[in-house]
């Protein structure tokens, strides 16, 4: 197993974090562990707090109306709550949003360089870094001078990873990398970011596709209404009849309706 | 003939100097999503520096001066005024910006008074003159300073980290945020940029034929806001276009005027504003602006 876990040492560790939009509880006490190099997968359906989970890490909660109201986040032991997300992208946290979101009117070779303006390194190491990316995705190389809106939607993708990798994060947080792309592209950005985790880069993966999410992660937390409802292992998970049936549309499984599950059974691996 | 040549050639003059007074109102709203209403008093404060300092430092110290104390000046509005106003939507920050330009205004005017101060430039009211064309020299040096000055700040824009980021921030403040853009210190910088430009184009607003820097100066400048609106007010280069489509027009009614006398004596002042609402309502994002994108 690639899961080391280790006091003090984590990439991330999130303790009872409870989020709010205005009257809202997004997220009730959420706790949750990334061990240096390690490979995490948060699953869950639609509003699961998902997504809040990451803006509360990168400290963009703001945007969205959104507070922390309780618990701590911690980066290789330091903590990023109250952080500005320029701050906390020069601590190592850098994220890949959901949906992209590359900057369409600029060109490839502009986004990669956006994605290195949160750190300050001399031209030399970033233009190492540059060549790493490029060789990660020699596509983007050959667009280097398109618009970046002009890409299609697995380009995109890569570019977006692409630029967040230009600020050398100890810990990569991807919202969503699969959702809208031809199953293809899905395998090829499942492989690129199996390949990042490989060469050392912890990886946070927010994912509705449990399947490529437990194929790729050492461990996974299940968030259901804002609480973590299951964690384990990826390969317990993938082997519980529970995960089986609510997000890995097993046969006879009703993967529409997840609520028809009585929620008691849920509980077993909670904490 | 001549006067054609000489309408365009004021006009591009008097365009660039617009253009300049334009861009400050885009870089701003392209970087914060204001529109800066104060934008024409910061000019007018820029202008004043350089008619109170020129006697006692000489006029290119005067206009070293006034650009760059009109940079920190806007900065501090954008870091005291605008950065403490928390409520969020980008209307209630532009007028915000109504009641900075009414403080700005008063204190200015009050300093000013009726006078007509000169800004004891080097030109004066000498001409140029190519065959039967007239050129004020005044208007060749506004239109070599404000081509060089836009040349460099669109390099800058297009190749410095700083337009990287503006550019990103522009684009889509959240995810700029998240690759470790300082939105702080981004939008300072646009209001340092909008303010250097103001006063480097109040100097041009008030030299020859301009008596000199008044109290109605601010009036005067605030054709360049049809411009930036007209050009598209998030483009760059609609500034630049609707500028010289503004300084053009302006020149041609006044050159023109007795041909559209129908329009009475004042109509110089009001076709900056008829030529915007005409552009508006075949392009309603202007010439250059970028409709917003809808999000799912």
């Amino acid at each position: 197993m690639r899961v080391r876990h280790g006091p003090g040492a984590a990439a991330l560790s999130v303790s009872g974090l409870t989020v709010d939009y205005g009257p809202v509880r997004a997220l009730r006490e959420v706790s949750l562990e990334v061990p240096e190099g390690g490979f995490v997968a948060v699953l869950g359906g639609n509003g699961a707090g998902k997504s809040t989970l990451l803006r509360a890490v990168s400290g963009v909660l703001g945007f969205h109306g959104g507070t922390v109201r309780a618990g701590d986040i911690t980066a290789g032991g330091r903590s990023l709550r109250g952080l500005r997300p320029d701050q906390i992208v020069a601590a190592g946290v850098v994220q890949v949003p959901e949906g992209r979101e590359v900057f369409a009117r600029m060109t490839v070779g502009e986004n990669l360089r956006a994605g290195a303006l949160g750190v300050r390194r001399d031209r030399r190491r970033t233009a190492a870094t540059r060549a790493r990316v490029l060789e990660l995705f020699p596509v983007l190389a050959e667009r280097d001078r398109q618009k970046a809106g002009l890409l299609s939607g697995g380009e995109q993708q890569m570019l977006a990873i692409g630029r967040a990798l230009m600020a050398e994060p100890r810990l990569l947080l991807l919202d969503e990398p699969s959702l809208g792309l031809a199953p293809i592209m899905v395998e090829r950005i499942a492989e690129t970011i199996a390949a990042i985790n490989r060469q050392g880069t912890a990886v946070l993966l927010i994912e509705q596709n449990a399947a490529l999410a437990l194929e790729l992660a050492a461990h996974a937390y299940v968030l259901e209404v804002g609480r973590v409802a299951l964690s384990g292992p990826s390969t317990e998970l993938a082997a519980s009849e529970e995960i089986r049936r609510r997000y890995l549309g097993s046969a006879g499984a009703d993967d529409d309706e997840p609520a028809d599950v009585p929620e008691r059974t849920l509980t077993r691996w909670a904490g | 003939m001549s006067t054609i040549v000489e309408i365009l050639v004021n006009g591009l003059a008097s365009g660039a100097v617009y253009a300049l007074i334009a861009l400050g109102f885009v870089v701003i709203f392209k970087a914060t999503e204001v529109i800066n209403f104060a934008h024409t008093s910061l000019l007018l404060a820029g202008g004043y520096l350089v008619a109170v300092l020129h006697d006692d430092i000489g006029f290119a110290g005067a206009v070293l001066a006034g650009v760059a104390a009109t940079a920190v000046l806007a900065t501090l509005v954008e870091l005291v005024v605008l950065r403490r106003v928390r409520t969020g939507g980008h209307a209630t920050l532009s007028i915000v910006t109504i009641g900075v330009d009414i403080v700005l205004t008063v204190e200015l005017t009050r300093r000013i008074g009726t006078e007509v101060l000169p800004l004891g430039d080097p030109w004066g009211d000498r001409v140029v003159r190519i065959g039967d064309v007239t050129i004020a020299q005044t208007r060749i040096a506004a239109f070599a300073v404000a081509v060089a000055v836009i040349a460099a700040f669109l390099l800058a824009f297009r190749f410095t980290s700083w337009g990287v980021a503006m550019r990103a921030a522009a684009e889509n403040r959240r995810t700029a945020a998240l690759m470790g853009v300082r939105l702080g210190r981004v939008s300072a910088g646009a209001w340092a940029v909008a303010g250097a430009l103001a006063a480097l184009a109040a100097l041009f607003m008030c030299v020859f034929p301009t008596p000199g820097l008044d109290r109605t100066t601010s009036l005067a400048a605030l054709k360049a806001l049809p411009a930036a609106v007209l050009g598209g007010i998030d483009s760059t280069t609609g500034a630049l276009v609707g500028g010289v489509l503004i300084g053009i027009t302006e020149a041609a009614v006044v050159g023109y005027q007795n041909d559209v006398a129908l329009f009475g004596g004042g109509f110089a002042e009001i076709a900056p504003y008829l030529l915007m609402t005409v552009v508006l309502l075949a392009r309603p994002a202007g010439l250059f602006g970028t409709r917003e994108p809808a999000r799912v």
